[in-house]
This record gives structure tokens, C-alpha cells and sequence, in this order.
């Protein structure tokens, strides 16, 4: 008797142990150490208790979760096109609580599109990078006497400039091929704008559209003259994207430009003891090309989608769309936000300051196209190939859209 | 009365200690067998989101609209009500006018459109359809599964035939020697690690970055120490970006792994021969080497054929290195069987192509169980 007694009380004891805490909440997502750290004190400062499940395979564990109807609460997707297939199926709850007003009075109307489905906004951003920036040394500039180009004309011309004074211009790492793809997406979007943009990820639009030929031809005003790229068609081939960047900025550089994402601070600086952000390197926004698209940008984003709508989560979605939430990781640099009400001055550093400045100012703002294409498609083998190809004969463009667009037709 | 009970309960008994273990084995290996070879038959019907479109695009046309652009607001259009009727007959949704805000555009309105026949179709129609032996015949046209195929041929022949191999020539040296324990248990430890634990150490060891990666800073080194010779700057080698070396870098994490296994089973084996049998060899004037190939190597051959069908069994299998190494990358080239079969299932969500998969791969075992099994048979028979 006293046996199953204790038993019992054994059994209750476990139950109440494992009993999980109503108000907390559950989300997954691919953040961990210092960048889940920062984010779980902005969940912390909105009030609301969160259980953080980080994993490396994002996709595998959502897609049986919703199976098992063991949803969580909150997931942080990497890119829209996630967010849009399980707005479609159903299965994540439109942001019907949100004010579309004040949403717009700190943020950028594309935001709110790339994030909506069927009319609804199904997700917020948060955490965004910017691969519009290009990379130049003020000071060689300032000795020089070149000023920064403000449209992709004065860029062209700038260019020429250089190679005439006998120079080179620019320098290309593309031994694997991905940084000529961010070459191509921006100046698609500059050209073509979002829809088509858009309609080319699809494949709504062939490879050999116009339009693209188009993107490539003006690529080739800057890539067409082999003087302009350092170490000629053969040296950028077989060039990392690191060491291009590496011989615009070391003491004596042999090319003045450098175009990939602001990421790349860290790497030269990491690199080169002398770098100084700010003074001897420096980025300016990648140049407008039709002035009905502004200066956009192009990047990645994270997404935040929820599964329910309880009193917690509405709580805690309302909180980060605020500037508060974005400050505090701001603060601590590698973040920058698309709030445009984030003080500039928050960020500890320059680079982070403008980027996040072109960042808020861009009216549009789309994803890089070959991480939202089927990777055959848009990564080795596929897109990045083609761009190798085009520097290598820019006049086999025809062939190689055509190419492509073989390709795209067995993948989509 | 008492009696014939007895001898009923005592035939029964058998049954009933087995019972637990057979509703084990049944509920979790034997019916799941066949309803994955069931569920590899059929098919989830797939609705075409391009086909809707066009119709949608075609019953705007058909009411008086011209050039319509997916950015036009919805409600701006000519007879937008009878556009939406026509469509909720079409497709058999329920689409009401006042779901439609101002704001919409048509893109907008196609989308709300997807998600009413979405949730239709989850909720009133069967959508698995019976399509015999398709998603079979899909495997032989889809490149990742031929990729995967070979490359688990590829891991098979060298997989196989190096951890063997290098096991038995170990297992044969570390008698001789006097540390012989501890360069066994040296062998041995990768084995005591998960295999995702040294899935990840070894990701590390292969880095690109000097400073990281142990392979590229010892090469970086050398070709440092060497620099007087005239030898270029070492360029670091992304032993798992690379499509020419990423596989080889695979295998040989598994070989490192698995050859303590073999060196262990063959150092019993080698032990357990008859000292009779050697000693005659040697009295017959045979030499170390002549004792090894033609004596104990024969001797131990039922012991070698299990540890090599073990070895395919394991490597026809294989998942954990090349999932956390390089998840497949780069595009597909590391790409193996179990972790396609994992991919289709769980990122891609189709289950059941993935169950044809793992029906394939366990077509693939069968035969080296069943001859593992035959001579560990023969093997008790002979004890016995």
C-alpha cells in the first residue's frame, strides 16, 4: 500500500515538473549564440518570456512540425518565398493586428508588400544586409581628384576616367562566380523594377528576355574592356572574391573600386592592419540607373511569421516593430535596421551608419535572386556560370542566355 | 482438467514471452515496411498554380477587360463581381465581395484565390491518387538520385575496400609490437564519438581559412618552411566547396571512423586461429608474409566476409557525415542516397517519393544482410 503511495506521489511530482509555462513562447529559427543573445534581449525588454529553438535545418524541422500539428509559436524564416508557400497552404496567421498606417510611418512600403500574401501582411522583417554598396578608398579618390559617382553614368564615365589615366579601375574576385551574379541582380532591379524582378526569380519571364540581355549588356560598359578589371579577363576569373577586395586597399593598391556587400569591411580589416573605416575605406551606394526606381537594394533578410495569434504573440510582434527593438541590437553593431526612425547615431559604427542609411532610404528592396532560385539554376553550374562566361566573351551573350534558359526550363 | 491446462499454458508460454518482442518488431519494422512501400505507390495531387492563373487571367479577359497588369487595383476592373462569381464556380470556392479591399491588386486577389483552393482541397478531397511504379521511373531522370547512386558506389568501393584493408594489415601489425594496446585504442576512439560529432570536428579540419582549418594551415606551413625552394604562396584549398575533392574528403572522414571497428574484429579473429596451425607453417619453412596470405588470411575469411558485408551495410547507409559536412553541396555533388531520401521528406515535404527512395535503399541492403546473416549461421553451426 505504502508503495503505490509513494508511486503515485512520484508520478504527480514528474507531471508537475514537466508542466510547460502557458505564457511562454515558443519560436525556432536558425539564431544562435551572440545574435541569439541579442535577440533574446529584445524579447526580454518587450515583456514577453520566449523559448528559443535554434536549428540548422530551418526547413526539415517546420515542414514536420506543421505535419504533426506541433506548431510553435513564432518561426524567424530566412527569405520570403518560405513565408509566401505557407501563407498559401494556410498554415501561418496574417498580422490582421497590425495598423498598415503606423507600419508605413517606419517603414518603407516594400517592405510591407514582400512580406504580404493575398492582400494580408503575413510576416515582419527584421535583420536585413545590404549587397548594394561599393567599396572605394576616400583617400586615393581625394589625391586623384574623383568624386563619387551618383548614377550609373557617372560610374561608366568614372571608370573610363581611370583606365585613361592608366589605371585600373576595378578588381573582381570571381573564381566561384557568386559575386558577378550580385553584379547582374542590381543592375536588373535598377532597370527593371521589382515586378520583373520578381517575374525573372519565377521564371514568369525567359532567360532570354530583353530585359536581362539588356542588365548584361550595360555590365558589359564596365566589364567589357578587359583594362578595367584588374589582372585582366584571366586574373578576375581566377581571383577570390577576398584578395580582389585585398588589392584595392593595401598600401599600394592596384585598382580603386570594389563592388559586393557591406560585409566585406570586416574581412579587409581583418586582413589589412591599416584599415580605417570611414578614411582610408569607405562605400558609396551602388549608383541608380532609371530614376523611376530610385536606389534600391538588394540583400537578404530575415522574416518573422507566427502560427497563432495569442494574447503573447501579438504582444510580442507589436514590440519588434517598434525603434526600441531595433536599437538595442543595433546598438551593438553587426545589425542593421529598415526601421527609418532609428537614430543613425545609434550605430557604434560607420559602416553600419551608412548602411543602414541606404538601407532606410531605398524604396525598394528585393532579395538576392540566385539564393530564390532553385540552386541548379541560380548558383554554380547555372547563373554564376553564365556571368563567368559572359567576362570571359560578352559576345556569346545570345548563346548563353539560351543556355540558361535550358536549364531553367528543366528546373522550375 | 488440471493437467491439460498445464500443457496448454506450458506450449503457450512460449508464445506469450515472445509476444512483447513480436508486437515490437511488428508495430515498428514490419508494418511501416510495408505501408512505406505502400504510401511509394501513390502520389499527392499537385494542383497547377500556373494553369489557375491563366484561367483567372482568361475570365478577367472574357468580361470586358484589356491589358491587364497583376499591379492593376482588382476593384478597378470592368464587372470585377461577375469575375469573382465566375471564378467561385470555377473552382468551387467561396470568395466573398467584401474580402476584396480597395487596395487589392489582381496579383493580390490571384493569391487570395490560392489560398481558398488550398484550403479547400485540405479539407474535403483525398488528395493521395495510386500511380504504381512513377515515382520509381522519376528516380532514373532526376540527376540529384543518379548523382546520389553514384556517389554511394563511390563511397562503397573505397569505403569498403580501404577501412578493410587498412583493418586487417593493423590488426596483424598490432600483435607484434609492444604498444600494440594502446595503438589499437588509438585506432578504435573515432568509433567511441557520434558519427555527427566527428561529422562537425572534421568540417572543421577541412576549413579553407588557415587559421581554422587544420589541413590547409599544416599545408600552409610546409610550403612556408619550404618558401627558399622558390615555392609560390599556398593558396588554401576548400576541400568541401569543391566538387573534385569534396567526396574524397567524405570518405576518408568515414574511413576514419569505421577502420577501428575492423582492426578490433580482426585482431579477435587473428587471435582465435589455432597456434597448431602457424606453428606447423613455420616448421614447414613458410615465412611471416607466406604464413599471412596463405594460412591466416583462409582461416579467417568467414570473419572477413562479415566485417566486409557489415561495411556495405554501414556505407549503403550512410547519412550523418554527409549531412552535417556538407548537407549534399556543393550543388548535389556529396549527395547520398539517405540523405535525398531525407531531403524529399522533410525539407521538400514529399513523402512519397521518399518513401520509393528508402524502399530502394533497403532493396540495396537486403542482399548483404542476408549473406551476413547466412554465415553468421554457419558460423554458430560450426561452433556448435
Amino acid at each position: 500500500m505504502k508503495k503505490i503511495l509513494y508511486f503515485i506521489i512520484l508520478i504527480l511530482f514528474t507531471i508537475s515538473c514537466s508542466k510547460t509555462d502557458k505564457n511562454e513562447i515558443h519560436i525556432i529559427g536558425t539564431w544562435g549564440g551572440s545574435e541569439l543573445n541579442n535577440f533574446l534581449e529584445i524579447c526580454n525588454a518587450s515583456g514577453v518570456k520566449v523559448k528559443f529553438e535554434t536549428t540548422r535545418d530551418l526547413d526539415a524541422l517546420i515542414t514536420t512540425r506543421i505535419e504533426a500539428n506541433n506548431t510553435p509559436d513564432l518561426a524567424i524564416l530566412p527569405n520570403p518565398a518560405k513565408l509566401q508557400e505557407l501563407a498559401k497552404k494556410g498554415k501561418i496567421k496574417p498580422l490582421d493586428f497590425l495598423n498598415k498606417e503606423e507600419l508605413l510611418k517606419s517603414y518603407s512600403e516594400t517592405w510591407i508588400d514582400l512580406a504580404s500574401y493575398g492582400g494580408k501582411l503575413f510576416g515582419i522583417f527584421y535583420k536585413a544586409s545590404n549587397k548594394s554598396v561599393i567599396w572605394y578608398n576616400p583617400v586615393e579618390f581625394k589625391k586623384n581628384g574623383w568624386d563619387i559617382p551618383k548614377t550609373w553614368d557617372e560610374m561608366i564615365k568614372l571608370t573610363d576616367k581611370i583606365r585613361e589615366s592608366g589605371k585600373t579601375p576595378w578588381s573582381i574576385g570571381s573564381d566561384i562566380g557568386w559575386p558577378l551574379s550580385d553584379w547582374i541582380e542590381n543592375i536588373m532591379i535598377r532597370t527593371t523594377g521589382p515586378e520583373k524582378y520578381q517575374a525573372w526569380i519565377d521564371h514568369e519571364i525567359p532567360w532570354t528576355d530583353p530585359c536581362i540581355k539588356n542588365a548584361f549588356m550595360e555590365w558589359k560598359k564596365i566589364i567589357g574592356n578587359p583594362k578595367n578589371l584588374y589582372g585582366g579577363i584571366d586574373g578576375t576569373l581566377a581571383l577570390t572574391f577576398q584578395n580582389a577586395a585585398f588589392y584595392v586597399f593595401q598600401e599600394n593598391p592596384k585598382a580603386y573600386m570594389y563592388y559586393e556587400g557591406d560585409f566585406m569591411g570586416g574581412i579587409v580589416a581583418n586582413e589589412l592592419n591599416h584599415i580605417k573605416f570611414g578614411e582610408n575605406m569607405a562605400f558609396f551606394a551602388f549608383p541608380p540607373i532609371k530614376e523611376e526606381y530610385g536606389v534600391p537594394v538588394v540583400g537578404g533578410a530575415d522574416v518573422i511569421a507566427i502560427f497563432n495569434t495569442s494574447k503573447n504573440v501579438k504582444k510580442l510582434l507589436q514590440f519588434l516593430t517598434t525603434k526600441e527593438a531595433h536599437e538595442i541590437w543595433a546598438k551593438k553593431g553587426g545589425f542593421i535596421s529598415h526601421n527609418k526612425n532609428v537614430s543613425y547615431d545609434i550605430y557604434p559604427d560607420i559602416i553600419s551608419k551608412s548602411s543602414a542609411r541606404i538601407l532606410t532610404e531605398a524604396k525598394i528592396y528585393v532579395f538576392d535572386a540566385s539564393d530564390m532560385m532553385p540552386p541548379s539554376v541560380g548558383n554554380q553550374g547555372g547563373f554564376w556560370d553564365a556571368c563567368k562566361r559572359f567576362i570571359q566573351n560578352p559576345d556569346d551573350i545570345d548563346k548563353i542566355l539560351a543556355d540558361m534558359e535550358n536549364l531553367a526550363e528543366n528546373n522550375y | 482438467m488440471k493437467k491439460i491446462n498445464k500443457n496448454i499454458l506450458n506450449s503457450l508460454q512460449i508464445y506469450i514471452w515472445m509476444l512483447p518482442a513480436f508486437i515490437l518488431v511488428f508495430f515498428f519494422l514490419i508494418k511501416p515496411a510495408f505501408q512505406t512501400f505502400f504510401i511509394s505507390l501513390t502520389e499527392k495531387i499537385k494542383i497547377s498554380e500556373n494553369q489557375i492563373s491563366v484561367s483567372i487571367n482568361k475570365i478577367i479577359l472574357e468580361n470586358g477587360n484589356r491589358d491587364i497588369k497583376n499591379k492593376n487595383k482588382f476593384k478597378q476592373l470592368k464587372n470585377w463581381k461577375p469575375i469573382i462569381k465566375k471564378i467561385n464556380k470555377t473552382f468551387n470556392i467561396f470568395v466573398k465581395y467584401d474580402e476584396i479591399n480597395d487596395e487589392m491588386t489582381v496579383k493580390d486577389t490571384t493569391e487570395l484565390i490560392l489560398i481558398k483552393i488550398y484550403n479547400r482541397l485540405e479539407n474535403e478531397e483525398n488528395l493521395t491518387k495510386f500511380v504504381w511504379f512513377k515515382n520509381y521511373k522519376r528516380m532514373l531522370n532526376d540527376s540529384l538520385m543518379i548523382q546520389a547512386f553514384k556517389n554511394n558506389i563511390l563511397w562503397l568501393i573505397l569505403f569498403t575496400s580501404i577501412t578493410v584493408s587498412v583493418g586487417l594489415i593493423t590488426a596483424k601489425l598490432f600483435i607484434k609490437i609492444k604498444w600494440a594496446n594502446i595503438a589499437k585504442t588509438i585506432i578504435f576512439i573515432p568509433m567511441s564519438i557520434s558519427y555527427v560529432a566527428s561529422g562537425i570536428i572534421w568540417s572543421f579540419m577541412y576549413d579553407k581559412d588557415v587559421n581554422i582549418g587544420t589541413i590547409n594551415a599544416l599545408l600552409n606551413t610546409i610550403f612556408k618552411l619550404l618558401s627558399f625552394t622558390g615555392l609560390n604562396k599556398y593558396q588554401p584549398v576548400a576541400f568541401l566547396g569543391r566538387a573534385e575533392t569534396v567526396n574524397y574528403a567524405l570518405i576518408f572522414t568515414g574511413i576514419w571512423i569505421w577502420t577501428g571497428f575492423c582492426t578490433v574484429i580482426f585482431t579477435a579473429a587473428l587471435n582465435n586461429i589455432p597456434k597448431e596451425i602457424i606453428e606447423a607453417s613455420k616448421i614447414d619453412g613458410a615465412n611471416s608474409i607466406q604464413t599471412f596470405l596463405k594460412i591466416e588470411l583462409p582461416v579467417i575469411f568467414p570473419t572477413t566476409a562479415v566485417v566486409i558485408t557489415t561495411m556495405i551495410i554501414n556505407v549503403l547507409k550512410i547519412f550523418d557525415i554527409v549531412y552535417t559536412m556538407t548537407g549534399g553541396g556543393p550543388a548535389g555533388v556529396s549527395e547520398v542516397t539517405a540523405n535525398r531520401m531525407y531531403r524529399t521528406a522533410f525539407n521538400e515535404g514529399n513523402f512519397e517519393y521518399a518513401a520509393a527512395i528508402a524502399v530502394v535503399l533497403f532493396l540495396a541492403i537486403i542482399p548483404a544482410m542476408i549473406f551476413n546473416i547466412k554465415i553468421f549461421i554457419k558460423e554458430e553451426i560450426n561452433k556448435n
